[in-house]
C-alpha cells in the first residue's frame, strides 16, 4: 500500500508525485482518499508550488514519527533548521498552506516560529508584515498605549 | 512575494503563542488584536495553554504599592505555571468600609469584594483557584479564603457566587507566621502549629481550594522538631516550595527546596533537598529563590533574592529598603533604595506570572438567568 503514488498539483500547475503515506499527512488529502479510493491525482487550488514543495518536505520527514526520545530530539532539531530557512513572509504563506491542507504538526511549528519572530516587533512593523490596517483613531491608539504602561503608579492602583 | 492575508484562525494560532508581556505591546496593532487581549475568554484559555510562561518579580513597597522588579541575572528566568492575580487590601480599605480587591495587574481588571468587619478583626485573605474541568488546564475558578490566625472561623468567597460562606475549621492548627503564605498551583501553603501539640514545632500546612480542606497537605519539614528557626517560605518557579531556615546549632542558614508539587502530590511523595547554605551574617526577612531550569542547562545556578527594611538610626520615622541577591560561595550583591518615610507595609518580593486570566465580574453567573 505504501508504494501507491499520488500526484499533488498546485494552483500554478506544478505537480509532485509522492507516496500515499506522505500525501495522507495532508489531512485534506486524507479525507479525499477516504471518500473515493481511486483518486491518484489531486488538485490543490489554494497553494502554490514553491510552498507546496516545502509542505511536502516537512511531511516526508515526519512520515513515521517514532515515539523514542532519540527520534523525537532528531526531529526537533530538523524542525528548527527547517524553519530557519524562511523569512517572515514565507512563514506566513506556510501557515496559510498548513491551515488549508490541514497539517497539524506543521501548523503548530510554524505558528510558534512566527510568534517567536514577531514578539519583539513594533505594532508598526506588524502592520506592515501582516498587511493589517490600523483602524484606531489617533486618540484611541494613544489610550491603548497608555494602558500598556507597565508601571504601577498610584493612578494604576485599583480604587473602589 | 505579496503579503498573504491571514485568516482570523491563523492570526489567533500565532498570537496565542506570543508571551504575555510581548502580546500586551502588540495590542495597539489594530482593534481586532486588542479585543483578543481584552475580551476573549476562549483566546485567554488558548494563550494560557500555549504561550511560554514568564515570571516577573514584583515588589511590594511602602504605601502598598506594587512595582515590577527587573532583575537581570544572565538572561531569562524560565517558568512553568501561572499565578495570575495579586490580592491586596487597599490602603484605604478600612475607610472604604472594608472592601478587598482581586486584581489582575496585567489586564487591569479588578473585582471588589465586601469583606464586612473581617479586615478589622485581623483576618487574613488568600486567593486561590481550582480547576472546574480537570481535562482543561485553564478552566479555573477562583476563591478567596478568609482565615483567622487562631485557626477558627474559616470562610470562603467564591468569585462566581458573590457571597461568603463558613467552612468547617481546619485540623486544629493556628497560623505561625502570616507573613509567609504562598500560593502554588492554586493552593496556599503556610506555617502552622498544632494547637494540641505545640511542642512538635512548626508544620507546613497546605489548603486545597478544590476540596476546601487543609489536613491532607500537611508536609513534613526537612528537620523534625523545633530545633531551628524558620525565616521564610517561598515558591520556586511555580512548581516547588522552598524554606529558608536557621538550625540552632550551626553558624549557617540553609535553603531547602521540595521536589515538584502538584495537585496529585501526596504527603509522602514530597522530598527536600538542601540547595544552598550561607554563613549567617545578617538576618534576612524575606526572600525568593530563583533556580533556573535544570532541564534546560546543566549549569545549575542558585540565586536567592531577598529584601529588607533598614531603619535610619537617627530618625526612626525614616527607613530604606534593600535587596540582596545571594549566590553560592556566600556571594552577596546589595542594591539599596533611597531613604523613605516608614509607613504602610513591610517590603516583600512577589512572584507574578502575567496572564490574560479573567477576573469573574460580580454577579456574572446570575445574569445568564435574567
Amino acid at each position: 500500500m505504501s508504494s501507491n503514488k499520488i500526484v499533488l498539483t498546485s494552483s500554478d500547475g506544478e505537480s509532485f508525485e509522492v507516496e500515499e503515506v506522505v500525501a495522507r499527512k495532508l489531512q485534506i488529502v486524507g479525507h479525499m482518499l477516504e471518500d473515493d479510493c481511486v483518486i491518484n491525482e489531486i488538485p490543490l487550488q489554494n497553494v502554490t508550488g514553491d510552498i507546496l514543495s516545502m509542505v511536502i518536505e516537512y511531511c516526508k520527514t515526519h512520515v513515521d514519527e517514532e515515539e523514542s526520545e532519540e527520534a523525537q530530539t532528531k526531529l526537533k532539531t530538523w524542525d528548527e533548521e527547517f524553519m530557519k530557512k524562511f523569512d517572515i513572509k514565507t512563514l506566513l504563506q506556510i501557515i496559510l498552506a498548513a491551515n488549508y491542507l490541514n497539517v497539524k504538526g506543521l501548523l503548530d511549528l510554524v505558528s510558534q516560529t512566527i510568534a517567536d519572530t514577531i514578539k519583539d516587533y513594533t505594532p508598526e512593523q506588524i502592520r506592515e508584515v501582516f498587511g493589517v490596517e490600523n483602524d484606531y483613531t489617533e486618540e484611541e491608539e494613544a489610550e491603548v498605549r497608555k494602558e500598556n504602561a507597565w508601571a504601577f503608579d498610584e493612578a494604576d492602583t485599583p480604587k473602589p | 512575494m505579496t503579503t498573504p492575508e491571514l485568516t482570523k484562525d491563523s492570526v489567533e494560532e500565532i498570537l496565542c503563542r506570543v508571551p504575555a508581556t510581548n502580546l500586551k505591546r502588540l495590542r495597539c496593532t489594530c482593534k481586532q488584536w486588542n479585543r483578543l487581549f481584552k475580551d476573549d475568554e476562549r483566546f485567554a484559555r488558548e494563550h494560557c495553554d500555549k504561550a511560554a510562561k514568564e515570571v516577573l518579580a514584583l515588589m511590594l513597597t511602602e504605601k502598598y504599592r506594587i512595582s515590577p522588579m527587573s532583575v537581570n541575572l544572565n538572561g531569562d528566568v524560565p517558568s512553568v505555571e501561572l499565578k495570575s492575580f495579586t490580592l491586596c487590601t487597599h490602603e484605604g480599605s478600612l475607610r472604604y468600609g472594608s472592601q478587598i480587591v482581586v486584581w489582575n495587574p496585567f489586564t487591569g481588571q479588578t473585582r471588589w469584594i465586601e469583606s464586612g468587619n473581617r479586615c478589622k478583626e485581623g483576618k487574613i485573605f488568600v486567593l486561590g483557584y481550582y480547576y472546574q474541568d480537570k481535562n482543561k488546564s485553564c478552566s479555573k475558578s477562583y476563591k478567596v479564603l478568609c482565615l483567622s490566625p487562631f485557626g477558627n472561623d474559616t470562610e470562603i468567597y467564591e468569585l462566581n457566587s458573590d457571597s461568603w460562606r463558613t467552612i468547617p475549621d481546619g485540623p486544629g492548627y493556628y497560623i505561625s507566621d502570616s507573613g509567609h503564605m504562598v500560593s502554588l498551583k492554586g493552593n496556599t501553603y503556610w506555617f502552622a502549629r498544632e494547637i494540641a501539640k505545640p511542642h512538635l514545632g512548626i508544620s507546613l500546612l497546605g489548603f486545597d481550594f478544590q476540596t476546601e480542606k487543609s489536613s491532607s497537605f500537611c508536609l513534613p519539614l526537612p528537620y523534625q522538631g523545633p530545633l531551628y528557626e524558620i525565616l521564610s517560605l517561598s515558591v520556586v518557579r511555580e512548581e516547588k516550595l522552598s524554606v529558608f531556615i536557621q538550625p540552632v546549632y550551626t553558624s549557617k542558614t540553609e535553603i531547602w527546596v521540595t521536589s515538584k508539587i502538584d495537585n496529585t502530590t501526596t504527603k509522602g511523595a514530597v522530598s527536600w533537598t538542601k540547595v544552598l547554605s550561607l554563613e549567617k551574617k545578617r538576618k534576612i526577612t524575606d526572600l525568593q529563590i530563583k533556580d533556573p531550569d535544570l532541564q534546560i542547562t546543566d549549569q545549575e545556578k542558585k540565586i536567592v533574592l531577598c529584601c529588607e527594611r533598614w531603619m535610619v538610626m537617627e530618625d526612626e520615622t525614616k527607613s530604606f529598603d534593600k535587596i540582596f541577591i545571594l549566590g553560592e560561595d556566600n556571594k552577596v550583591i546589595e542594591v539599596s533604595f533611597g531613604v523613605g518615610i516608614t509607613e504602610g507595609c513591610w517590603p516583600a518580593i512577589l512572584n507574578y506570572v502575567p496572564s490574560l486570566a479573567r477576573v469573574e465580574p460580580a454577579g456574572g453567573k446570575r445574569k445568564r438567568g435574567d
